[in-house]
């Protein structure tokens, strides 16, 4: 007990003088100070005690939150690093799916360029024995005839300039497969660079295999007239599906190598204020267990070496890019159709 | 039903009361008998035995008695309750799990009334205190109305027991068992502790001692983030110095988290032992003691229920955990004695190790730094 509550008490029990209901009333009133007089003591023991440890416990939680901090600002950078590389892969993965799509092309772009040189040596020989002959006139005092094959000359020249600027656009073309695209439409006959991918990627796989041989069906709408696409990302796409589409019906005629005539047919439509780019193929179709994955990047069912499994994936995000979709109607056995939906305003 | 409680710090001021209650002709059926570890264990039974009074007793580490709390002494509660309206039941843990005498005992409940409520009590079983209240719940075979402790020893640490006419043991499991449709049984449970800081996680434990806490030895932790007393180090009981006051709220998803109190600190290999099982992997954060007017709440609560569901009390037991003592100190005699006072009937209860009841949540469960309250009423 407190001493000076016990002083008190004291006094009260052994004094005389004070009534013993007094008493007794004193005594219950010392006693209840007492009992308060513990209670705040011990509130303020347990108050100290606990704000102590409030005090410690937050300080040590505020050092592990800010720990915690410093990790998730370096995982941050690593992660950020790791975006930063993932993304320098991806890139690098894109340029080597252009390049190997490029290299499908080598042959075709050959083929292609050997026919405007041709022209244009053959023009050139041509031309050279006309000059000789003119020459000829010439010292001959002929001059009107030698007038008419200089003029036989200039139709050649023509040619020549023609052809060579066949050659140019073709290597031009090739140029801008390779490179990345630039972002910008620009005013494109969607039908002549349907037509000019599919002679391409046939003349390619001719050279690569002579033994492959598909017969090619074109029906392109007039209508369309020219629409805004980047002809570089558009072009690789039709490829792709050209590309796909002949490799389908190669491993057909594979397996049925009687009896079986592979068809590859690319078709354009304006209907319904949508362009469709339709290419079709009479191969084994795709099979339902892989149908929902052939879009997913590195997906490809070729054998190993064969495919980046990119392409299709590439195509897709091209496709969307334009505002348009991509998609696939099949059926096992008989073959699929890659259909390119574009709207109408492009 | 009549109850009348007694208190004596020797058997012979135990007697002197006890056979002051009888001397009106009253028989009482049943004693609730609440002890200190240092008390005459023996020669109280005998008493109730020559009596024919059957015993429902725990030790404890420290009692309360009608709003007085009490340390080192005998506390009792007489009940004259009708023999037909309970049983009591005792289990040993040894021979059969303690999850199998618990499923005994719920077996029991339902094969004796179609609406039994359990009592209990237990000894040093602080791994299986989830265990009890699951075996009871499946051998009645669904939900059922259980309150109860775990036994104490004074701190000692050593081997709280419970007991009956003729058997204790400190592995004991002890069911008063209570039929409903004739006593009216309601009671609460409440805490008070709030969590504060930040979630860890146990990332090793076995049973109910935890190795570490977010890979960090557990008792470093404890040393760490809530301070080293004095002698802390020293000694391997830590519950009374420390963590008593700041125990450790195991977090749950979707009902309200469950005390768990570090009781014995292994300096040895770092490792905590608590009253009670913590899962490996569970999440955890560590608790500031209530505020003092927790004391208001839990009788405001009592208030509740007595408003809700019971008006009336002829009995009153109360098992509060030693940490509440710990953490509230003088004021548990304003907290027992205002309870007693709500309902003005007698009132026994001890210091426990652990409790069950029925938590917030609706669900009955095993807490650490609860207060338990039983009312009884015979109907």
């Amino acid at each position: 007990m407190n001493p000076q509550l016990q002083i008190l008490m004291d006094f009260i029990q052994q004094n005389e003088h004070v009534a013993e209901e007094a008493k007794t009333d004193l005594l219950k009133a010392v006693k209840k100070v007492k009992n308060d007089l513990e209670i705040a003591e011990f509130k303020l023991e347990r108050t100290e005690k606990v704000k102590r440890t409030t005090a410690i416990l937050l300080e040590e939680t505020i050092e592990e939150l800010e720990q915690k901090r410093k990790a998730i600002e370096e995982t941050n950078i690593a992660l950020q690093q790791s975006l930063e590389e993932l993304k320098a892969a991806q890139a690098q993965l894109i340029q080597s799916e252009k390049m190997a799509s490029l290299g499908e092309l080598t042959a075709g772009i050959a083929h292609e360029i050997q026919n405007p040189l041709n022209f244009v040596n053959n023009f050139s020989e041509v031309s050279k024995e006309l000059l000789d002959e003119m020459k000829e006139e010439l010292d001959t005092g002929h001059p009107e005839v030698a007038k008419e094959i200089a003029n036989d000359v200039i139709q050649n020249l023509e040619k020549i300039l023609h052809h060579g600027k066949r050659a140019d656009g073709i290597v031009k073309g090739m140029l801008q497969h390779s490179r990345s695209s630039s972002g910008q439409k620009e005013p494109t006959d969607i039908n002549a660079l349907a037509d000019e991918y599919l002679r391409l990627a046939y003349h390619g796989l001719r050279a690569k295999d002579k033994s492959f041989n598909a017969a090619m069906k074109t029906d392109y709408d007039d209508q369309i007239g020219l629409i805004n696409i980047m002809p570089q990302d558009m072009g690789r796409v039709i490829l792709n599906l050209i590309t796909n589409a002949f490799y389908a019906v190669t491993q057909k005629k594979k397996q049925y190598p009687e009896g079986y005539e592979p068809v590859v047919t690319v078709s354009t439509q304006l209907l319904n204020n949508r362009i469709a780019i339709r290419v079709k193929d009479n191969g084994s179709g795709i099979d339902d267990k892989v149908l929902d994955k052939i879009f997913q990047p590195f997906f490809t069912t070729k054998p190993t070496g064969q495919g980046t499994g990119l392409g299709l994936s590439l195509s897709y995000d091209i496709v969307k890019a334009h505002g348009g979709e991509l998609h696939v109607e099949t059926k096992e056995g008989e073959g699929s159709t890659f259909i390119i939906q574009l709207p109408a305003g492009t | 039903m009549q109850a009348k409680s007694i208190k004596g710090n020797t058997i012979e001021e135990v007697k002197t009361a006890f056979e002051q209650c009888l001397s009106n002709g009253y028989k009482p059926t049943l004693a609730i008998v609440f002890l200190s570890i240092k008390q005459d264990r023996e020669a109280v039974c005998t008493l109730l035995n020559k009596n024919g009074i059957a015993i429902f007793g725990a030790t404890t580490s420290g009692e309360f008695i009608n709003g007085e709390t009490e340390e080192g002494s005998t506390v009792m509660m007489l009940l004259d309750m009708h023999p037909d309206h309970f049983r009591l039941e005792f289990l040993v843990t040894g021979s059969q799990t303690t999850i199998e005498n618990a499923k005994q005992i719920g077996l029991t409940g339902k094969n004796t009334f179609s609406n039994p409520a359990f009592i209990i009590a237990s000894g040093w079983l602080s791994t299986d205190g989830e265990n009890i209240v699951e075996g009871i719940t499946e051998g009645f075979g669904g939900d059922v109305t259980i309150f109860g402790g775990m036994a104490g020893d004074d701190l000692a640490l050593t081997g709280p027991l419970v007991f009956t006419s003729g058997q204790s043991h400190t592995q004991g499991l002890l069911a008063l068992i209570i039929d409903e449709d004739k006593i009216q049984i309601n009671g609460i449970a409440t805490c008070g502790w709030k969590p504060i800081g930040t979630t860890k996680t146990v990332t090793k434990s076995e049973g109910n001692v935890v190795y570490t806490i977010d890979d960090k030895p557990a008792l470093d932790m404890i040393i760490k983030y809530l301070g080293v007393e004095d002698d802390f180090v020293s000694g391997k009981e830590i519950v009374s110095q420390l963590t008593a006051l700041y125990p450790l709220q195991m977090e749950r998803d979707g009902v309200a988290p469950v005390m768990r109190t570090a009781m014995f600190a292994n300096r040895v290999d770092r490792s905590l032992i608590c009253a009670g099982n913590i899962a490996q992997g569970s999440k955890v954060r560590f608790s500031l003691p209530p505020d003092f007017d927790a004391i208001e709440q839990v009788v405001e609560e009592c208030r509740q229920l007595k408003n809700e569901c019971q008006p009336e009390a002829d009995a009153l037991i109360m098992f509060s955990c030693i940490s509440r003592r710990l953490s509230f100190g003088v004021l548990m005699r304003e907290e027992i004695g205002q309870i007693q006072e709500l309902w003005d009937a007698p009132l026994a209860g001890y210091f426990s190790y652990g409790e069950f009841g029925r938590s917030k949540t609706g669900k009955h469960e095993f807490h650490n730094n609860t207060c338990c309250v039983v009312a009884l009423k015979e109907k």
